[in-house]
């Protein structure tokens, strides 16, 4: 089992309503040799709490990096977006945009909101562990992230 | 402007036509009525100039009376007075008279004494000849039953015509018998012409009946009068006019023309009244067009132009509000009025075209998000069934699983046909000079697999450049070829691409040697998702020949195609030269 370099289990949290792709991302997280922690958030609500450590998730860790769909009831990615992008405390972690859309207002919006990356879900599984892998490959370990307190 | 033009030159020649029409009634109404007028005046005036020669005739009777009725002529005639001549007649008798010849006879119509004065050089002259010759015994002039006899009136003579009167001699009390017959006399010479035309105020000369050598106007004259028609009229030239009279002599045979001439001032003074009619008709009548044309101009030409500009100004997109200006309460304004109920319903129609395209782009969205949301999950779990179970199940359970597989696929290929289908008009690009040349040569190369692996061979001859969106003409183009060598006879396929300048597009078409499309179908291919095959003859879900539509159509253009089953088919195009209605 490996860890990230900077010796700690890295935490993921993942954004995600629909319970068909949570489970998807699980499993091609599962694929891959590293060690990670993902965490699911069900909507915008409830990833807000997460992140400020509020009810619930009072002990929550604070994530390396946070894998964000767009389209959830309550609160969505758009609204969760801005506000991490608008808190000091938290802006400085990266946001992978990871939807369904591939409607151009919604890359360009969600750059506009100093999104970090943006990725389409493909539909054909094999290719959407790739995916998964790649993200895995390159936040995890090509980028240098802060270190988290 | 061409009906302002148009208006004009219909006025311009109305108004010339009204002013010739008017010119020549004028001239035939007016001028014949001069004409007459001047004719009657005329007849007038010879009437006068007769009336005042019959008072002459009638005063030379009346002084013949008075001598002829006298004892002392009695008694000269008959004998018994022959100092008679000397006591009374002489030549300033006769000049008080105004008579220049007097003749006796006695009962048996002898000439007795007879005298003829010149009253132009005072002379004595014989009694002409051809007079005496008419008196004899039994003749006209002497013969004489009665007191009141009395014979007056005008006899020709070589020497010219004479004014005449002859009445029987009796004594005082005029009683028989009669002693025999005084004649006067007066030639109707220059002096006596003179003095008529000084009464009646007019120029009056006379000629002879019989005269050989009389003027051309006394000739033509003398044609035209006869005894049922005593007074003719002749217009001599533009300042005179002259009537002519036939005058019989004592036995009632023509004798004399006598002719009145005038100056013609009735008809002068008509063609000056004519003249000033004319003129002044014209500036009333340039007046008029004037003002019409201004009429018309400022309150319907210019007003129509400038309704027509609005209109065009509206079509062109030039006005950003699509209105026009209403002005007045007439047809016009009326016309302006149904005109912007017409543009605002129209606007109307457009909004409601823009919301319905708007709604087509929201089902494109729906489409590739939350449709395909389900269907990645179907295919995902699939996928991950097949991979951790494959085997591990029964052999139905792995046939099944490859049935739902395979469903799942062709839904995903269907849904990105739609996508690509909606997207024809809500991601068209706009329209730029397309070169199709290139455009073939591009799709050659993207279909160079299938062209390769079919051994295919297309064919273009030289193809001109239209204003299109680039993309979508190597779509349209591609899914014509592709199909072209898709749907192959047994032959190697052959695609000809050709096109043809129309009036105002060009006709695109392309040919092939394939199994061709029986023609009761010639419209359902274009329509989605029909397909004339079954997956496993020829694979695809039939979107290609619909988005083809969808292309030509949003450039403005028709597609139809010409075939029959195993003889090949020919799709045929169009795309209008400015590239359709939509930039």
């Amino acid at each position: 089992m490996n860890i990230s370099k900077n010796g700690k289990v890295a935490e993921i949290l993942l954004v995600e309503d629909n319970p068909g792709d949570v489970r998807l991302t699980l499993e091609a997280f599962k694929e891959g040799k590293m060690i990670n922690n993902l965490n699911v958030v069900k909507n915008g609500v409830e990833a807000m709490a997460f992140l400020q450590r509020e009810g619930e998730y009072a002990d929550a860790p604070q994530p390396d990096i946070i894998l964000l769909d767009l389209n959830m009831p309550k609160m969505d990615g758009r609204e969760v977006l801005a506000e991490i992008k608008k808190d000091d405390s938290l802006k400085h972690i990266p946001v992978i945009v990871l939807t369904t859309s591939e409607a151009e207002q919604d890359i360009f919006k969600s750059y506009d909101l100093h999104a970090n990356c943006y990725i389409t879900k493909p539909v054909d599984l094999d290719q959407f562990n790739t995916v998964v892998k790649s993200i895995k490959d390159f936040w995890l370990g090509v980028v240098k992230l802060p270190r988290s307190e | 402007m061409r009906l302002r033009k148009k208006t004009l030159v219909v006025i311009g020649v109305i108004s010339l036509l009204l002013a010739i029409g008017l010119y020549l009634a004028s001239m035939a109404i007016l001028l014949n009525s001069y004409r007459d007028l001047e004719e009657k005046d005329v007849k007038e005036n010879v009437n006068r100039t007769l009336d005042a020669l019959k008072e002459d005739i009638c005063s030379l009777s009346s002084t013949n009376s008075d001598w002829s009725k006298w004892d002392d002529t009695f008694n000269f005639v008959t004998g018994n007075y022959n100092e008679y001549i000397e006591e009374n007649i002489d030549y300033n008798t006769l000049i008080n008279l105004d008579i220049n010849l007097v003749i006796f006879t006695n009962s048996s119509g002898q000439v007795i004494f007879g005298a003829l004065y010149n009253l132009e050089n005072e002379e004595e002259q014989p009694v002409p000849q051809s007079l005496l010759d008419l008196i004899y015994q039994g003749s006209y002039l002497v013969n004489h039953s009665d007191v009141y006899d009395a014979i007056s009136g005008i006899i020709n003579l070589m020497e010219g015509s004479i004014l005449i009167s002859s009445q029987p001699i009796l004594n005082n009390d005029w009683v028989l018998p009669i002693g025999g017959t005084l004649i006067f006399g007066r030639f109707i010479e220059a002096l006596k012409l003179e003095s008529l035309s000084e009464r009646v105020h007019l120029s009056i000369t006379t000629n002879n009946y019989d005269d050989p050598q009389m003027a051309s106007d006394f000739q033509n004259a003398k044609s035209k009068l006869s005894a049922d028609k005593l007074i003719a009229v002749q217009i001599l030239n533009d300042k005179s006019v002259a009537g002519y009279a036939l005058i019989e002599d004592i036995y009632g045979n023509p004798a004399l023309i006598l002719k009145a001439e005038m100056p013609r001032d009735i008809y002068n003074q008509g063609v000056i009244t004519l003249n000033l009619f004319i003129i002044f008709s014209a500036i009333l009548g340039i007046i008029y067009i004037v003002l019409m044309i201004y009429f018309l101009d400022s309150q319907i030409l210019s007003r129509l132009s400038r309704l027509s500009n609005d209109v065009n100004g509206i079509i062109k997109g030039e006005k950003k509000c699509a209105k026009v200006t209403v002005a007045g309460n007439d047809e016009i304004s009326s016309l302006g009025i149904e005109i912007n109920k017409m543009l605002s319903s129209q606007e109307l129609r457009k909004k409601k075209l823009e919301s319905s395209n708007k709604e087509l782009e929201q089902f494109a969205y729906v489409v590739s998000h939350d449709l395909q949301e389900p269907l990645r999950m179907v295919d995902s779990y699939l996928s991950l069934i097949k991979r951790r179970y494959e085997g591990k199940l029964d052999d139905e359970a792995d046939e099944f699983i490859e049935f739902a597989a395979d469903g799942a696929r062709r839904m995903k290929a269907m849904i990105n046909d739609l996508l690509i289908y909606s997207r024809v008009e809500t991601r068209g690009n706009s329209f730029k000079p397309t070169d199709i040349n290139a455009i073939i040569e591009n799709t050659k190369k993207n279909l160079k697999v299938a062209i390769e692996e079919k051994n295919g061979i297309i064919k273009s001859e030289h193809l001109p450049t239209v204003m299109a969106d680039e993309s979508q003409m190597i779509q349209l183009f591609q899914n014509l070829i592709n199909n072209a060598i898709k749907y192959h006879g047994k032959e190697q396929p052959n695609v000809t691409i050709s096109a043809k300048n129309l009036s105002n597009e060009w006709l695109f078409s392309v040919k092939d040697n394939g199994i061709g499309i029986d023609p009761k179908h010639s419209e359902r291919i274009f329509q989605i998702f029909q397909r004339l095959h079954t997956r496993e003859e020829y694979p695809g879900t039939g979107i290609g020949l619909a988005v083809s539509k969808k292309i030509v159509e949003r450039h403005g253009g028709r597609i139809w195609v010409e075939s029959e089953p195993g003889m090949g088919s020919t799709f045929y195009f169009t795309i209008p030269n400015n590239g359709g209605v939509r930039p």
